[in-house]
């Protein structure tokens, strides 16, 4: 279960999020004795990361089977009517997103680096605005700047803490730019169980060619003059 | 929520954005730290014009928005993290600066609609017509509500489900001040379209004020993609995706599979493939050219056949009112049926129930260049899913050389013994009374002419291991899936074949699960002969296949093929020759390896960039005899691997005899965990608590039958046992 990270929430959300929360805790719980049947259980992380001269971005796309898809759907609908709305869509990613922000870390040459979400999470619900068990796809979207000195033969590891108490379907693959060459550590076995407490599942890759440094780096935005907001 | 923030003396010389900062920094410093380190809603809105509405501001200033976006969210963290003054101080002005800059370019905007809330007659300038790109589009607004604030918003309002005669689309304002706001458009109707914008203010009544928007007229686009085999119109995996938005369309004519998938699975037309980089993204099954209106534009169209073809992607410019007509070809980079290799995906779950079901599913193997799809039929202890007309040869649907099969997933059991599958059945084989007796369904589904298997052994998924180790000793599996979502997994593989149990490879997609039809196959291997089901079902079954997501591999030792035995009555060098080779665009470097027993003895890697292609030809000596096979990865993560060529010391089995302890001890532990399911059951059943749990019930009731089945798999892991002791003098006097 995604710890807490609303502490800069105000009061109002913030219980809100609590009962989110305690409501998520409990049916991911139930629902992670369920899981077990078959795959319907699953949540499949499809981690890409893009390795390039001034940024890395890490992309998640989590795809929830049928039971964890049923059990989100009931929570986006929130005027429960069984149909999910943009409104009510996004109101549950705003919900979702701080707590999800802290949960995907990058770690390279020994050191852990905080992501910084890119742009707000994305739902796809793959043609069904219903509730009830079909797929769903939450993608998430971080980026960092590159580690220092990336020599050849430098692990990038993302440690994915997303919803850990779920078996899980693992797949990743890399993309390079700027001259990098980078390959995907294939994973050890698809299949993940879940996962023990205070651990990540570890999608690695392996800098093959580390990418050319910028040209230059980029100008810093300069204090413009004072300005008003514009006149009608 | 937006909020208000105290600002310093405006005559101090700051823009709006530091004169809102100074005022976060104000408050911050008399400790009420729970204070959003940035302007609420500026993160959001960064993100939105920098990746969904950067046209509103042109494509010279798409690097730039992105930029900004970066910088403002690397400021905020920094915000947040930061434990001293000056870090704080230093990312605030990071900020500032990244914030500035943005404004300074919405303002400048030529596309920003201004609105004065203050005057007499609330307006907006310019009136409109505001011209949209397409069926996709936004406005950028600038409101002014008097007083001091400085707000930010995002909106995006879906116009497919219009509300009563009027699109409403509603926008969010700060309660005074200035909001920049940004309003997404979807589902825009051609030609000229009313909005009623609604700004909504805390406490104050929603405020509506029409605005026309005009869409260009669409264009139109008539694609063909032609076989590169035949040069004729085929179907084809593709993907219509505008540039403006990034969002992908459904081509006229694509296929939407959700009615035939039982709502299970990814139950959709639109499929994206396991499969890395650009086959990895969506695609539409198109069964052959189409025509349709599109909105102007740039449009990126891709096109896929399988992985025998090339991807091919290309950007088209829609003009309005325009027909542009594009013929596209994918080019084969390797023909493996002119090298007597045909493709199979032993996995594939579609209701087949009337033509135009069949036509569906025939258009998507065609689509993918899949030549044999096994249709299965899937059933769990409560009932079937995924029905078809009927099985054996009458109800093939054949075309060309394309065969859709009917077959079965079923026996299958999730938390007990495993998935199986069935190829080439005359009729489903399924009795819940029996149901954990998978042996019986193997005998039967052999006695109709079929091949049994295992589904999902790469994973090991459903506990396969346990029935894997009941029933593939004697002798009644013909195959086992090895790669599938483009992971290959050989554990539980090698172990079989370790213990000297024949097991030919295979692999399936498990669509809808899977991505797409034919994303890992089997090739089987007819030869010069032409290609028909039941030759593809005999190569297969005699194990003369390789599986692949992407690299293509051939394998010989001496004259024979994967599946093959070679009998040695001594020793004597065998020649070994393994090939590996991939898409040059997608697919190097290469990495080949040939396995004995499991262990790497050789290796060869290409490095070119150029040239995905690696081989082996060396010599082994028989020796006492092994499983030898070839396996290979390409550097965009896809794998291939042989069945094994088998050879054998008469006299000998070609089990890997200095491993079968601890072989022999994994068995014992899948026995053990059996017994162990059905002593629980039967433990629940007797205290009746199993009256909803069908699978366990069952298994309490058919736990004797199957604790004889236990019992002759220890007896025959005793069996070899005692073989590999007699086998112990020989085994000596032929080492070296």
């Amino acid at each position: 279960m995604p710890p807490a990270q609303a502490k800069w929430l105000p009061a109002a959300p913030r219980r809100l999020v609590a009962l989110l929360r305690a409501t998520l805790l409990g049916g991911l719980l139930a629902l992670a004795s369920r899981a077990h049947d078959t795959l319907a259980g699953y949540l499949r992380h499809h981690v890409i990361v893009a390795l390039g001269a001034e940024y890395v971005d890490v992309t998640v796309h989590l795809t929830f089977f049928e039971d964890g898809s049923e059990h989100e759907r009931a929570l986006m609908d929130a005027d429960g009517d069984g149909r999910l709305s943009r409104a009510e869509t996004e109101a549950y990613l705003k919900q979702l997103a701080p707590r999800l922000a802290g949960l995907v870390k990058l770690r390279a040459a020994g050191q852990t680096m905080d992501l910084v979400p890119l742009r707000e999470p994305e739902l796809d619900l793959l043609g069904h605005t219903r509730t009830g068990r079909w797929h769903h796809r939450l993608s998430l979207f971080f980026f960092a700047p590159p580690p220092p000195d990336l020599a050849p033969g430098t692990e990038l590891v993302v440690e994915d803490r997303l919803w850990p108490e779920l078996r899980a379907v693992g797949l990743h693959q890399v993309e390079a730019r700027d001259g990098a060459r980078l390959e995907a550590v294939p994973l050890r076995d698809s299949l993940l169980p879940p996962a023990p407490e205070g651990q990540a599942r570890e999608f690695k890759a392996r800098v093959l060619t580390p990418p050319k440094a910028a040209a230059a780096a980029p100008a810093d935005v300069e204090r413009k003059p004072c300005s008003a907001p514009s006149e009608p | 929520m937006l909020r208000t923030f105290r600002t310093m003396n405006a005559r101090t010389c700051f823009t709006p954005v530091t004169l809102a900062l100074a005022g976060f920094l104000t408050l911050a410093g008399s400790g009420r730290a729970e204070t959003p380190p940035l302007l609420p809603g500026i993160l959001e809105f960064a993100g939105r014009v920098s990746h969904n509405y950067w046209y509103l501001f042109g494509e010279a200033h798409r690097a730039e928005l992105d930029a900004l976006n970066r910088q403002l969210r690397q400021a905020d963290q920094q915000l947040r993290q930061a434990r001293d003054d000056a870090a704080r101080q230093a990312a605030a002005e990071r900020a500032t600066r990244a914030a500035d800059r943005l404004l300074e370019l919405v303002k400048q905007c030529p596309r920003l609609l201004r609105l004065d809330l203050t005057a007499a007659r609330a307006t907006l300038q310019p009136a409109g017509p505001i011209e949209q790109p397409g069926d996709t589009g936004a406005l950028l607004l600038e409101v002014n509500a008097g007083g001091e604030g400085l707000w930010f918003s995002s909106n995006a309002a879906d116009l497919s489900a219009p509300g009563g005669e009027t699109s409403r689309v509603s926008i969010d304002l700060g309660a005074s001040g200035v909001t920049y706001a940004v309003a997404g458009l979807d589902h825009l109707p051609f030609g000229r379209t009313t909005l009623q914008l609604r700004f909504n203010r805390p406490g104050q009544p929603s405020l509506p004020l029409p605005l026309d928007v005009v869409t260009p007229p669409p264009g139109r686009l008539k694609l063909t993609v032609l076989s590169d085999d035949t040069g004729r119109p085929t179907p084809a995996m593709v993907r219509l995706m505008w540039r403006v938005d990034g969002l992908v369309r459904r081509p006229a004519n694509g296929i939407e599979f959700a009615p035939q998938f039982d709502g299970q699975g990814q139950a959709t037309g639109v499929r994206a493939a396991n499969l890395p980089g650009p086959l990895g993204v969506h695609f539409w099954c198109v069964p052959g050219p189409f025509d349709m209106a599109l909105a102007p534009g740039v449009w990126q169209i891709g096109v896929r056949r399988g992985v025998e073809h090339e991807v091919l992607f290309e950007d088209v410019t829609i003009k309005s009112g325009e027909l542009t007509e594009r013929t596209l070809r994918p080019r084969r980079w390797v023909d493996m049926p002119r090298r007597g290799w045909w493709s199979g995906d032993d996995h594939v779950h579609l209701r087949i129930l009337s033509d135009d079901d069949a036509r569906h599913v025939m258009a998507w193997v065609k689509a993918e260049d899949v030549h044999l799809a096994n249709i299965v039929k899937m059933g769990d202890i409560y009932r079937t899913y995924f029905e078809q007309r009927g099985f054996g040869p009458a109800y093939r649907v054949v075309d060309g050389d394309y065969v859709l099969a009917p077959g079965q997933e079923c026996p299958r059991t999730h938390d007990q013994i495993g998935h199986t599958l069935a190829m080439n059945i005359l009729s489903m084989v399924r009795n819940p009374e029996r149901y954990f007796l998978y042996d019986l369904v193997f005998d039967e589904v052999h006695a109709q002419g079929g091949l049994t298997g295992y589904a999902h052994v790469n994973s090991g998924l459903f506990h396969v291991h346990r029935d894997m180790s009941l029933n593939v000793p004697r002798g009644k599996v013909d195959f086992v899936e090895i790669i599938q979502f483009n992971q290959l997994g050989t554990d539980l593989y090698y172990d079989f074949l370790n213990l000297g149990c024949k097991l030919t490879a295979s692999a399936g997609s498990d669509v809808p699960w899977g991505g797409t039809i034919g994303e890992v196959r089997a090739y089987a291997y007819l030869g010069q002969q032409p290609f028909s089901a039941d030759k593809w079902f005999k190569a297969f079954g005699r194990g003369r296949t390789f599986t692949t997501s992407g690299p293509m591999l051939e394998f010989r030792v001496g004259d024979a093929l994967p599946g093959d035995e070679l009998v040695m009555k001594s020793n004597r060098k065998l020649r070994v020759r393994a090939h590996a080779w991939g898409d040059p665009k997608r697919m190097a470097p290469m990495k080949l390896e040939v396995v004995r027993h499991g262990e790497v003895i050789r290796t060869a890697e290409s490095t070119d960039p150029k040239n995905p292609e690696a081989e082996l030809d060396f010599t082994v000596e028989a020796g006492p005899g092994f499983w030898i096979a070839a396996r290979a990865r390409a550097g965009d993560g896809t794998s291939a691997h042989t069945t094994p060529v088998y050879v054998i010391r008469e006299g000998l089995r070609f089990w890997k005899f200095d491993g079968l302890e601890t072989l022999l001890a994994r068995r014992e532990e899948s026995l053990r965990q059996i017994e162990g399911i059905i002593a629980e059951a039967k433990r629940l059943d007797g205290e009746g608590r199993l009256e909803a749990d069908r699978y366990r019930q069952q298994l309490a009731r058919q736990g004797d039958a199957l604790l004889e089945r236990v019992a002759l798999a220890r007896g025959l892991y005793a069996e070899l046992r005692r073989l590999a002791d007699s086998e112990r003098p020989r085994r000596a006097a032929l080492r070296p």
